[in-house]
């Protein structure tokens, strides 16, 4: 029998790949290391990885009282 | 009237500006309008349009708001098509002046901010002015930022100056009106505050006052009245409540000023030239400051042991007292010989300070900040000098005792018998009546059993009235063991000197009521455009984390975490390049790791001498005799002992692998390592500044947050992301994986002690908490999750930031909500004087 899965192939940098790999240690994300700066995933984990490396940017953000103006 | 659905829809625009975003956007509001303003008549057209507005002819893009006519308060307030973006911070109502063009600042009548244009002519007048009566926030090349706070305020009458004064030199100053707002703020802080002076003369103690009807006031309080020594009655202590108020209660003493007291302020007081009509405002307020004392001055006597009791009492009456020290007229306390050396020149700053300091004749009570390396010794001994009475020098640890002693020597003509040193292992006494002893703040304010040599010591100390206490790095020592310190000696004036007054702990306290207001504040980038501290370019160097450092960083503890960024292999290279750029060019290189565990890797590994808490004390006169003289050695490496203590004039390039947390004091004590640099007066010359950051780690959460001060202070940090040069950069360390793999199983393999910062130092009994070298710097600071981080700097205690105390957490409270708590317990803990004050500004 065949399992089709839908993959998303993804390019980062090699930090980010770190992150995903961890998170790849409690859900099977990944389905292929493909090199450096690529990954193939699992597409349905595709929000929950974006959620992911977005929080841990923000966590080594430092943020003033002040945000910076917005663009005009 | 405009439709509902209109109003409706911009309200709702407003609600969605994010919460703290008003500041920025009022500040771009203004430049962006003045700058319209000034060049071009399209400003003047969209005025004119809001002058149609209010006559009723509509444009589709400007609606009418009730709403924030309401809350502004009777202002007509025309909203346009970009109205939305400024939301509460929409001046445009506010009419500009006419030869508005030629005035250099703003106000914002709700904040009390003022911008100032740090390029107009009249700039230079209008920063000392402002520095005077305001706070500086942020002060960068071209826009200066200052905020009006009861306490600035307070600080601008504690030297001299008046309500109206202040008034009518911002009237001239500001491109628009004051708005009343801004108008009752000064009013209402200037009234009662510096009102009443303690004066110290012939060795008694005097309330004073050019307003009767205060003093009438102050007497009526009953602890106010029992202090006061009754000259013609007999004591009837119990019922001077009722005390028949007349003119004979007075002691009415009209005194003229005498002459500034010693040469050194005199010979550098240059005349002012009043070739224009600012500068004369802002001249004639000096001279009011003088003619003031010429007016009948009003005072009655208190009891010398009962002065503590009235100052309290006049602080909750809200007639807080200045003190002043009429040093000229102190007979009995012995006079100290001791003057500046005929060749000591003091910097124009630095007579600037003075003057603010002895403005009247007479010496006051207060802070000076000055950056590293601008001389503030100087501006204490030259003090001290002037006083010329005994005095005494209290700083953070036994090696800056050591230093200003020489300090003393060098700049002065005091004999080495006066001066006395105070530490745990040096116990002198000055021959003579009179000297200088030099100790730190736990010597003195130790409170556990002594030696017999240090209990007769403190005797000594006690036992004797101090012309003037000089307090060295003042934002260090906590309020506690100020107080302790301010209580067990008897000093006449206190002069308290620092760089930063930011501190990553809450413990700054009411330091403007144990010492003094700020005296005086300077301009870091002024000074090095005139060339009295080195031009720095700062750069923030990033460093990718490599992929293995990476994967292990993720997995690690918090202070394994630490451990793998500072040793990231990326890092080391970038290290390495550095150092190896910058020697080429002939710099001398100081290399700053807060890790000993990285720093004697490092050092190892690039084969340069190293300077740690254990290194022996004949081993770092050794390695620093060898960075200062062989040409061979231009590296160093240091570790945090080199923050403060370590003078190395020749250092002119700085490397910063790892640092103490989000520490902003320690950035801008490490920049004061090459501050003074030796050849800063070349031509052209520049100090560097690196920050090596690994990427996508804490550590740039923690260096974005030291470098804030340093950019409040105007410095520009440049983010480097990649060093040209390095890829092809040969004979790097661990250019291979194998040796990558091989220096993260060493770093694995190190043990947690190793991360710790705090094991670098033997904490010292003579070091203090919040002292850099101390073991307990900032204990609660270890660990991420839960840490828990506030700050608090004379800025935002004084109210500058719109806070006192904020707090910074990784956790997901937004800024907003954490500011509504600080409201709360910033208005619990403020002082009782300025608690009013705080609650009306905001």
């Amino acid at each position: 029998m065949v399992k089709v899965l839908k993959g998303v192939i993804l390019k980062c940098d090699s930090t980010v790949k770190q992150v995903i790999y961890k998170l790849n240690e409690r859900k099977q994300i990944i389905i292929e290391d493909l090199d450096d700066t690529h990954l193939f995933i699992n597409e349905k984990e595709l929000e929950e990885v974006k959620i992911e490396v977005e929080k841990l940017l923000e966590e080594n953000t430092y943020k003033t009282d002040l945000p910076p103006p917005s663009d005009k | 009237m405009p439709p509902p659905a209109f109003k409706r829809r911009y309200r709702d625009e407003d609600e969605y500006l994010p919460a703290g975003s008003s500041r920025p956007n009022k500040k771009k509001s203004k430049i962006s309008s003045k700058k319209s303003n000034s060049a071009t008549p399209n400003r003047v057209n969209s005025e004119d349009e809001n002058e149609f507005t209010k006559e009723g002819l509509i444009p589709k893009s400007a609606v009418f708001d009730i709403d924030s006519l309401k809350s502004s308060s009777s202002v007509n307030v025309t909203r346009d098509s970009v109205s939305k973006y400024f939301g509460e911070d929409d001046f445009s109502y506010i009419k500009l002046k006419k030869d508005h063009a030629n005035r250099p600042l703003w106000i914002n009548p709700t904040t009390g901010h003022i911008i100032l244009e740090g390029f107009s002519p009249f700039a230079e007048k209008a920063q000392d002015f402002l520095i005077t009566i305001s706070e500086p926030v942020s002060r960068p090349s071209h826009i200066h930022e200052y905020k009006l706070t009861p306490y600035s305020l307070y600080a601008a009458v504690s030297v001299g100056l008046e309500t109206e004064a202040i008034i009518d030199v911002l009237k001239i100053l500001s491109k628009i009106e004051i708005p009343d707002s801004i108008m009752e703020l000064i009013r209402t802080c200037t009234l009662s505050y510096g009102k009443v002076k303690l004066v110290l003369k012939h060795n008694r103690y005097f309330v004073e006052s050019s307003y009767a009807d205060i003093l009438q006031k102050l007497l009526q309080d009953k602890d106010v009245a029992e202090a006061r020594v009754v000259n013609s009655e007999g004591s009837d202590e119990g019922f001077l409540r009722n005390k028949a108020p007349s003119g004979k209660d007075l002691i009415i003493s009209g005194k003229k000023v005498q002459e500034k007291e010693t040469d050194t302020d005199e010979k550098n007081k240059e005349p002012e030239t009043e070739d224009d009509n600012l500068f004369n405002a802002v001249v004639q307020i000096d001279k009011e400051d003088e003619e003031e004392e010429e007016d009948e001055v009003h005072s009655f006597e208190i009891k010398s042991e009962k002065f503590e009791v009235v100052k309290k009492r006049c602080i909750e009456l809200d007639y807080p007292m200045l003190e002043e020290y009429d040093f000229r007229n102190d007979s009995t306390l012995p006079p100290l010989d001791i003057d500046l050396k005929p060749i000591t020149v003091i910097r124009p700053y630095q007579e600037k300070c003075l003057s603010k300091m002895f403005g009247n004749g007479r010496a006051r009570s207060g802070i000076i900040v000055l950056p590293c390396g601008a001389g503030k010794t100087l501006v204490g001994i030259t003090a001290a000098c002037t006083i010329k009475k005994s005095c005494l020098v209290l700083c953070t640890s036994a090696v800056s005792v050591m230093q200003w002693k020489q300090q003393f020597l060098t700049w002065s003509n005091i004999k080495e018998s006066q001066i006395a040193v105070f530490t745990s292992d040096m116990k002198e006494k000055f021959s003579g009546q009179s000297g200088v002893v030099i100790s730190t703040y736990s010597m003195v304010a130790n409170t556990r059993t002594r030696s017999y040599d240090a209990g007769k010591m403190m005797e000594f100390i006690t036992g004797r009235e101090w012309g003037f206490i000089l307090l060295d790095e003042v934002h260090v020592v906590p309020a506690n063991m100020f107080r302790k310190v301010v209580t067990t000696i008897a000093a006449h004036t206190k002069l308290g000197l620092t760089a930063t007054l930011v501190r990553e702990d809450d413990k700054i306290g009411d330091l403007n009521f144990l010492i003094g207001p700020k005296l005086y504040e300077a301009n870091w980038m002024d000074l090095a455009s005139k060339g009295h501290i080195a031009n720095v370019q700062c750069a923030e160097v990033w460093c990718p984390m490599t992929p293995e450092f990476y994967g292990e960083y993720l997995k690690a503890t918090s202070r394994k975490r630490m451990l793998l960024y500072a040793m990231n292999p990326n890092k080391f290279q970038a290290c390495q390049y550095l150092i190896r750029f910058h020697e080429d060019r002939g710099d001398k290189i100081i290399v700053f790791s807060d890790n000993v565990y990285a720093l004697e890797k490092y050092a190892r590994e690039l084969k340069v001498p190293f300077i740690h808490g254990k290194t022996k004390p004949p081993e770092r006169m050794y390695i620093l005799s060898l960075f200062q003289h062989d040409p061979k050695v231009n590296t160093i490496f240091l570790s945090k002992v080199g923050d403060t203590s370590i003078d190395l004039p020749e250092a002119t390039c700085l490397i910063q692998i790892s640092s103490h947390y989000g520490s902003r004091r320690q950035e801008a004590q490490r920049l004061g390592r090459i501050l003074r640099a030796k050849r800063r007066n070349d031509e052209g010359f520049n100090a560097f500044f690196y920050s090596l950051v690994s990427t996508d780690t804490q550590e740039m959460y923690y260096s974005t947050k030291r470098q804030q001060f340093l950019i409040d202070q105007g410095y520009a940090f440049k983010v480097i992301t990649k060093l040209e040069g390095m890829d092809t950069a040969t004979d790097l360390v661990y250019r291979s994986q194998s040796e990558q793999r091989s220096l993260l199983a060493e770093v694995l393999l190190a043990s947690d002690h190793d991360a710790d910062l705090d094991n670098d130092i033997e904490s010292n009994a003579d070091d203090l908490p919040g002292v850099v070298t101390s073991r307990n710097f900032t204990p609660q600071q270890r660990g991420y999750g839960g840490v828990k981080r506030s700050v608090g700097s004379m800025k935002s205690l004084s109210g500058a930031d719109d806070m006192a105390y904020m707090e910074f957490s990784s956790g997901s409270n937004s800024t907003r909500t954490m500011k509504k708590v600080d409201k709360k317990t910033q208005a619990k803990d403020h002082h009782p004087l300025f608690k009013k004050q705080w609650l009306r500004g905001r």
